[in-house]
């Protein structure tokens, strides 16, 4: 129990009498609520508290009179005399708008979490700074932005899957207001799901997890959806080359004056036009009906009951859909794909001290296929779908002992292809059964600010998992016979225990300078094994069994991390080393079959990453943006796979350098340029070739031992926000973006394969080698509005 | 096995759309390490029929050689047997010399064991096959039977196992015509209805022959019960293509009959796992060139001291004549 061991140590500071400032931080311009906001005592940083992920924060300190500061990135400081004689409750809005301040002073915010904070990796982004990115084919997304920070590989061309610090695409959990998302993208992952106007703001964490987070090895993506402006109507949109946004949000009820109503909602949808528009044309063609287009839906509503009571609810629903037709051949195909969430959240107030929140979660991705042609039809679908129930607290002890703590329950039910196949009067149908599983976890995690150089975070978390029914297991084959065991519903068949410690702490030292430690130990439970680069929409999600044995990693990292310049540059090196147990991949000559247990296919190996990382960050100014580079290395151990010797992982990339600039030429006019520069892929190339019935079979050398060339892009972006002179106060406001994706028009390395032409029978067998390079420069053009 | 057709189809299609509309392609050139030598063994054994093998050697995928040259793959000199509980055969190696001394029929047969069409023992190619002497031809393979492989060259031992499982056969061959009535005119398609054995784990190869042509393999010659175990259904047979070549690429021709063939032979074989495993994953390393979609796939063999296969055949043949 050596994370409640330094709670011993505070008790003599209980003797002072104490009093606690706590409420909630919200943003004045519509209502929303400030994410990781400051509040400290002016003149001692050390005595503060930050928001949490709504917006609530808590100080306890004693009994006296102070100058609290309430600050937040790229808003106006606020500084309040507070007397502080019995617990008090402050609920302010804070504004980035120096006009509508009159009563409080104006200074500068504190800067420095980046070297104050305890934990490593952890990038904040907002939606606003995510779009002066430029954007892929006018695009905003929000993972291409993530890619660009250090320890995050982007996981091919103009992809939106993520590799961070040298593990896979499904070690990363992404939360949607706390429903895990599990197929981040549409079209072959070439966008995110994710509409950028209804997202508030995003957190990743590469490096040690916090303990309320798990069920994943490499890292977190918490993504908060807007809550609806709760003080006037809004209307936002934009029309551009792929897709067209509208979003609408306000109060139930039209506040009076100044005040924020008790509740309000938020609707925002996203969909996708090419094919629609060509329509007329493929009318008049063989392949009538023919269309693709996806879809986003987000839905968000929050109603306070109290100043301590404050439900939301929210939901996604997004979909993809393929439609092929061809008169000539008498074929008909629909594959549509997609994912659904629903989040209901319920936050309590105890007391001063003990903040709740329980949500309860459902999250559904299902990818369906049915074809036809003349009297064959076939249908399968695949899918995952969890029921989700959690309840976490926040317990400010005093300013130097915060607790968090919960406990988190997972239904999940995997959907393997489920086939069926007509063909004339006959009916098929694959006996491949879903499977179910119970997860469960419960974790405490104890901030301690022991003074103002050391500060510790320990962390535990308590996983577990089961296997349980009904399910049906089949042993054996047709000469030793099969043994079937039949399993009832909610009988368990496996269960795997997790204990997961985390720990990071934070040595702050002179002027502005940190150094930070941090090690964890994280189970996954869920696996998605993948053949192609990055996530598809045929992906199944295989959970642990009696055959697949959970994934495992430890991390240890540790940084240093330094704010110069009036904290106008934060800058940091951090090295992690990791070590991967259970890593799971498909055997050499796996070939996908309907109705074959997927895990049969399996191979099981460790795994070592390790990497030093970069970041310097220009936060303020007229230009502002970042650097990051990453020299890391990946590698893989399977006794299955490359004769048992090691070889380097799909995700490896020694170089990985970003450059993001933004430069504000003025009030209305901006340009932004990113540059990115990565190590080629590793990829397993043939070496050999021999003949069978007289047709070529390929061998091939080391496991993924060839380098495609390195890959590098420059984008480029304009805009412009004009500000109406007649009016300057006038609610219409238009803005107009200008991108151009791979500005030099590099062409990056897709993949590679070679051409065959002829036949060794005929004599004129011929192999060639060829590149295949996907975007070339894509300018694209997008306006957005606002009402 | 049409609908992994199918699903194979579309899912390249979709790819192809995207692909169409932006890639490029570059030739490139390609350094790749050299590759250790190895033996490739290409044997089998069918009911009614002697036991066939042909020995041969891999070469770099990419250098300065001339893939071509077919007799520089072959190997003789190899001692090979093939032993079964109660009897076991010396094979004879028949080259393009010593095939001169034998009757055409006798090498046209010979060479149409590996889909090689010739008319005269002339055109026999620069190659060696392995099959029983002419004083062991009563030595053929029987349904239900285990044989074993032992190959020794060069002080090497090179061994494999298989049985030749009990065959089945469709209980009915018939035609339609070309789904797209454009095409109805020049090619028509094969559909045959198979009562699969009521026990799951039953692995089927096929083969087709058009008049008087060897007979020929698909790109995917082979399919398992485990989606149809004990059913009764149709399914569609699509025509080979010529040896050695990847068939057509075009789905309007690929599989269908040609309107000038008058009888369609079907030969339906039983094979047992690991046969069947071997052709599975060599139709997927064929398949899998370069998809970024799919990783390589290695070919599983059944021979241990060498790649390749010793596999047994239960077969069966029967015939749709078509009355023009």
């Amino acid at each position: 129990m050596l994370f409640l061991c330094p709670l011993a140590g505070y008790t003599q500071d209980e003797k002072i009498e104490k009093f606690t400032l706590s409420g909630f931080l919200k943003d004045a311009k519509n209502g929303e609520v400030l994410i990781g906001a400051n509040v400290y005592v002016q003149g001692n940083n050390a005595l503060g508290a930050t928001t949490n992920l709504y917006g609530f924060y808590s100080l306890s300190l004693p009994k006296g009179n102070y100058q609290i500061a309430f600050s937040y990135l790229g808003y106006n400081t606020k500084i309040q005399d507070i007397v502080l004689e019995k617990d008090t409750r402050v609920n302010l809005e804070l504004s980035d708008d120096s006009k509508t301040l009159d009563e409080v002073v104006i200074v500068d915010e504190r800067k420095d979490e980046n070297v104050k904070s305890t934990f490593m990796g952890k990038e904040e982004l907002s939606t606003d700074r995510i779009k002066s990115i430029p954007a892929f084919m006018g695009e905003v997304d929000i993972i291409k932005a993530i890619q660009l920070m250090p320890g995050v590989q982007a996981a091919g061309e103009g992809n939106s899957g993520i590799y961070v610090r040298g593990g896979g695409p499904d070690q990363n959990l992404v939360l949607l207001d706390d429903a895990i998302v599990y197929n981040t993208g549409h079209l072959f992952g070439f966008f995110s799901v994710f509409n950028p106007d209804a997202v508030k703001n995003t957190t990743l964490y590469k490096g040690t997890m916090p303990a309320n987070y798990g069920g994943r090895l490499s890292s977190v993506i918490d993504i908060q959806m807007k809550e609806g402006n709760n003080k006037r109507f809004e209307m936002e949109g934009g029309i551009g080359i792929i897709s067209s946004r509208l979003t609408l949000q306000g109060p139930f009820k039209k506040p009076k004056s100044e005040k924020t109503a008790k509740g309000s909602f938020l609707i925002s949808g996203r969909r996708t036009y090419a094919f629609d528009i060509a329509q007329p044309f493929i009318k008049k063609t063989d392949f009538a009906g023919t269309n693709y287009y996806f879809y986003d839906l987000n839905i968000k509503a929050n109603y306070q009951f109290s100043d301590k009571d404050r439900l939301y609810i929210s939901a996604y629903f997004g979909r993809d859909v393929f439609v092929y037709n061809s008169q000539k051949n008498a074929t008909k195909v629909k594959i549509p794909w997609g994912n659904a969430t629903a989040t209901v959240r319920y936050n309590h107030l105890f007391n001063d001290k003990i903040f709740m929140n329980m949500s309860f979660v459902f999250n559904d991705y299902q990818f369906s296929f049915t074809g036809e042609q003349l009297d064959f039809g076939f249908k399968a679908k695949s899918g995952v779908r969890d029921y989700n129930a959690k309840v976490d607290f926040d317990y400010y002890i005093n300013t130097k002992h915060k607790l968090k703590f919960g406990m988190n329950y997972t239904h999940h039910r995997m959907t393997p292809t489920q086939a069926s196949a007509r063909s004339g009067d006959t009916d098929f149908e694959s006996n491949q059964n879903k499977r179910y599983s119970s997860e469960f976890a419960w974790y405490i995690d104890h901030e301690f600010d022991v003074n103002e150089h050391l500060k510790f975070d320990f962390g535990f978390r308590l996983s577990m998992f089961q296997h349980i029914g009904p399910y049906k297991s089949i042993t054996g084959d047709n000469i030793i016979g099969y043994d079937t065991l039949t399993y009832k519903r909610s009988k368990p068949i496996k269960t795997y225990v997790g204990p997961e410690p985390r720990f990071s702490m934070r040595y702050a030292f002179g002027k502005n300078n940190s150094i930070k430690a941090g090690a964890g130990l994280n189970y996954q439970y869920i696996h998605l094994v993948s053949n192609s680069n990055s996530t598809l929409p045929t992906d199944i999600w295989v959970q642990s069994s009696s055959m697949v044995k959970p994934q495992m990693a430890l991390q240890y990292s540790l940084g240093y991390f330094k704010n110069f310049k009036d904290n106008m540059f934060e800058a940091s090196i951090e090295v992690y080393f990791k070590h991967l147990w259970n890593q799971i991949d498909y055997s050499e000559s796996y070939v996908q079959e309907l109705n074959v247990d997927q895990e049969l296919g399996y191979v099981y190996g460790k795994g070592k990453a390790y990497g030093a990382e970069f970041f310097l960050k220009k936060r303020s100014g007229k230009l502002n943006g970042w650097i990051g580079y990453t020299l890391s290395r990946s590698d893989r151990k399977f006794p299955d796979l490359n004769n048992g010797k090691v070889f380097p992982a799909k995700y490896d990339r020694t170089h990985d350098l970003s450059i993001n600039l933004n430069y504000d030429i003025s009030k209305e006019w901006s340009v932004g340029a990113t540059w990115v520069y990565a190590t080629g892929n590793a990829i397993t190339l043939p070496n050999e070739l021999y003949f069978i019935e007289f047709g070529f079979v390929t061998g091939y050398g080391g496991r993924n031992t060839y380098r495609v060339p390195a890959y590098h892009r420059m984008d480029f972006s304009l805009t412009y926000t004009p500000i109406p002179k007649r009016k300057p106060n006038r609610r219409w406001r238009s803005s107009y973006n200008i991108s151009i994706y791979n500005v030099y028009n590099r062409k990056n390395t897709y993949f590679i394969y070679y051409k065959t032409e002829g036949s060794l029978v005929s004599g004129n067998l011929k192999f060639t080698p060829i590149n295949v390079s996907l975007f070339p420069v894509i300018p694209s053009f997008t306006w957005n509005f606002k009402f | 096995m049409k609908q992994k057709l199918q699903i194979l189809f579309y899912v390249l299609t979709v790819f192809g759309v995207v692909n169409m509309l932006v890639s490029c392609e570059k030739e490139i050139k390609l350094k790749t390490s050299a590759p250790k030598n190895a033996i490739i063994v290409e044997g089998h054994i069918e009911n009614g029929m002697p036991p066939y093998v042909l020995l041969t050697k891999n070469s770099p995928f990419f250098g300065d050689i001339n893939i071509n040259d077919l007799g520089a793959y072959f190997i003789s000199g190899a001692t090979i047997t093939v032993i079964t509980d109660n009897d076991s055969v010396q094979l004879v190696e028949y080259n393009s010399a010593f095939v001169q001394t034998l009757p055409d029929s006798v090498v046209v047969a010979m060479a149409a064991q590996f889909g090689l069409q010739i008319d005269s023992a002339a055109q026999f190619p620069e190659i060696s096959i392995y099959t029983v002497g002419l004083a062991d031809a009563d030595f053929v393979g029987q349904v239900g039977k285990q044989y074993n492989l032992r190959i020794e060259l060069d002080g090497k031992i090179i061994t494999s196992t298989t049985t030749i499982p009990t065959p089945v056969f469709f209980d009915s061959l018939w035609i339609l015509p070309h789904p797209n009535p454009v095409l109805a005119d020049s090619f028509y398609q094969v559909y045959g209805r198979l009562n699969d054995p009521i026990e799951l784990g039953n692995y089927y190869r096929y083969f087709t022959k058009a008049d008087n042509e060897p007979f020929l393999i698909s790109s995917q010659s082979v399919f398992d019960d485990a989606f149809f175990n004990g059913k009764k259904f149709q399914i569609f047979i699509p025509k080979g293509h010529p040896v050695g070549t990847m068939g057509s690429t075009d789905f309007n021709r690929a599989g269908y009959w040609d309107l000038n063939d008058s009888i369609c032979t079907i030969k339906l074989s039983m094979i047992d796992k690991p046969h069947y495993d071997f052709w599975r994953t060599l139709e997927a390393n064929r398949q899998s060139n370069g998809n970024p979609f799919s990783s390589v796939v290695y070919v599983k063999s059944n021979i241990q001291g060498a790649l390749g296969i010793w596999g047994g055949y239960g077969s069966i043949t029967g015939s749709y004549v078509r009355v023009p």
